[in-house]
């Protein structure tokens, strides 16, 4: 072992892993082993707290959704039930039911993503097109689920923007029966008992159960250590408490474990839609409060129309924290109201923040080509981490 | 999941209270559906080391630390600390509240990721943190010298980048000195105290 004076320092810029988005990371190396990492963020940060303060809430969504490009609906998820919860409403049945299949649908691309750019990092670019495949057909269903509503501000608070399409039933059925299995088959075949990748991540970015809870991991970064830990079973909001799915741990820590456990997820996430399908109630899915109606047709209807799209409903004064299970983990919003239209503070608790704050710690000791490996087998996204 | 002998967040939070002096913790209460604590800044870090390490109470993770500025009030900064037990399956959140000039001490020697979370609050809100390890600007830039997240600070920025021809290069200009003096309802003109 050098002494640290020896030790030279590198630059890891400006994407050191596939599709993470913009970051420094400033490494000390010993030779080809990493002692020491510093992580340099803020490329992509927006100020979106700063803008939530100035718009009202719906316009908030659409800021909201723009943190995390791979998953649509899983950051506005969390506000939305901020919202709900500091309002003292509850979305209709149906509308909690439409939601948990986009969040789950969301979940199921932003995995296969993350797949997908572990496998590159890895060395195998060939996983990359048959999953561009599988999410073209996705976005295309969520086009047409969604009756071509921007996934930004379909869902909303007091429930969803509009009904969901009639054919859609059998339209995710065909998804989940026919096109997504040969996709996941595909997929396993190439990676899971694939000699270079296994030994590119196996043993690989390991982290134990306590360091990675202190350091504050949470989502498929927390389970992959043995952690048994999803908001959706521990903590469950909208329809979860009535669905039966397990919670599936590794106690291994490694990369190679969050890679498993996120195909896993992927199957979970599917057993989940299928079972909302089979349940989906009948009725009305946005409360007649949020309603903007279908036509303005009387003096008072475009009034009211006006007030909700001009000005937004006026928040209860009150602080709530409302945490949603997103892909990436616990993705939380503390929305503080003074009773006006706009929040007073809503600031987000990210799910990458901590994870990227504990690079330093997983990568300690290893080769400086298992970083890229580490840090897309954790999944972070700069847009999120850094707001 | 292990279960607790204290059913009720009320009950959890008198067990918490019994451990402190009654001027360490003044308020104790259920806010929208979550125990939250006021915390007296100098015990801080007692009531941190406690809930972490306290059998019954365990909360091993910091989730999220808060900063919110209150122009009006004499300690104008809010800082909130939400707390969880993966073991319990509990959370918890801390209130403390703090001056312009008055340190707060850091929570990085108990939670190991409190680091980030105050690097970030200093820069946007300029809260300094005593015992800290590492209180550089993490989000922006280092030359910036404002803190964009006070309410004092107008979300459009003071001060906009454009390009002088006469020098041949990019000069900042204050926004006052713009045509569109006022910009979401806030006097540029204003001066930050």
């Amino acid at each position: 072992m050098t002494t640290l004076q020896e030790s030279y320092f590198m630059n890891i810029a400006p994407e050191p892993a596939a599709g993470i988005g913009m970051c420094r990371l400033v490494a000390q190396l010993d030779g080809e082993k990493v002692c020491r990492i510093d992580p340099h963020i803020g490329f992509s940060h927006r100020g979106i707290e700063k803008l939530m303060e100035e718009h009202n809430l719906l316009q908030g969504l659409v800021f909201t959704d723009k943190l995390n490009r791979s998953a649509p609906f899983s950051c506005v998820h969390s506000l939305v039930l901020a919202a709900e919860k500091l309002l003292g409403v509850k979305a209709p049945k149906r509308a909690e039911c439409i939601r948990v299949i986009l969040a789950e649908t969301g979940r199921i691309l932003s995995h296969l993503r993350a797949t997908a750019n572990l496998a590159a990092d890895t060395g195998t670019d060939i996983v990359y097109p048959v999953v561009r495949k599988a999410c073209q057909q996705a976005y295309a269903l969520l086009d047409t689920v969604c009756v071509s509503c921007p996934p930004a501000v379909f869902i909303r608070p007091g429930g969803i923007k509009n009904d969901i399409a009639p054919q859609s039933k059998e339209l995710i059925f065909n998804w989940l029966t026919k096109e997504l299995p040969p996709v996941l088959i595909e997929i396993e075949e190439l990676l899971t008992e694939n000699r270079i990748f296994k030994s590119r991540t196996v043993g690989i970015g390991v982290i134990g159960e306590q360091d990675a809870v202190a350091a504050g991991f949470s989502g498929v970064n927390l389970r992959a250590c043995g952690v048994k830990w999803d908001l959706r079973i521990s903590e469950p909001y909208e329809i979860y408490d009535s669905l039966s799915f397990d919670m599936p741990v590794n106690p291994e820590g490694d990369c190679y474990a969050r890679y498993l456990l996120r195909i896993f997820e992927i199957y979970q996430s599917m057993s989940i839609i299928r079972q909302i399908l089979e349940m989906l109630p009948d009725g009305d899915v946005l409360l007649p409060d949020f309603c903007m109606g279908e036509k303005a047709d009387s003096l008072t209807a475009l009034s009211r129309r006006f007030e909700l799209y001009g000005t937004g409903t006026a928040l209860s004064a009150g602080e709530v924290y409302a945490a949603t299970e997103s892909p990436l983990g616990e993705f939380g919003v503390f929305l503080i109201s003074d009773g006006s239209e706009k929040p007073y503070r809503c600031h987000f608790r990210s799910a990458g923040f901590p994870v990227m704050q504990a690079l330093d710690l997983l990568t300690k000791g290893y080769d400086l080509a298992d970083v890229r490996v580490i840090l897309s087998s954790l999944n972070i996204l700069t847009t999120e981490t850094d707001r | 999941m292990a279960l607790s002998v204290y059913k009720t967040q009320e009950e959890f939070g008198q067990f918490v209270c019994l451990h402190f002096a009654k001027q360490d913790i003044p308020e104790c209460g259920v806010v929208s559906g979550m125990l939250t604590l006021r915390v007296l800044r100098a015990a801080l870090r007692r009531v941190l080391q406690f809930l972490r390490d306290d059998p019954a109470c365990r909360f091993s993770q910091l989730t999220d630390i808060c900063c919110t500025h209150y122009p009006d009030r004499q300690e104008c900064f809010m800082l909130t600390y939400h707390l969880l037990s993966p073991l319990m399956n509990r959370r918890l959140r801390l209130e403390l509240t703090t001056e312009d000039d008055v340190a707060v001490l850091s929570a990085a020697s108990i939670f190991s990721n409190a680091v980030w979370y105050e690097r970030e609050i200093r820069e946007m809100f300029g809260v300094s943190f005593e015992g800290h390890p590492d209180l550089r600007r993490l989000l922006t830039q280092d030359e910036i010298g404002v803190y964009p997240l006070r309410k004092t600070f107008p979300a459009c920025g003071r001060q906009h980048l454009i390009y002088d021809e006469s020098k041949e290069q990019c000069v900042f200009v204050r926004r006052s000195d713009q045509p569109a003096g006022h910009f979401f309802g806030v006097d540029l003109n204003q001066e930050e105290e």
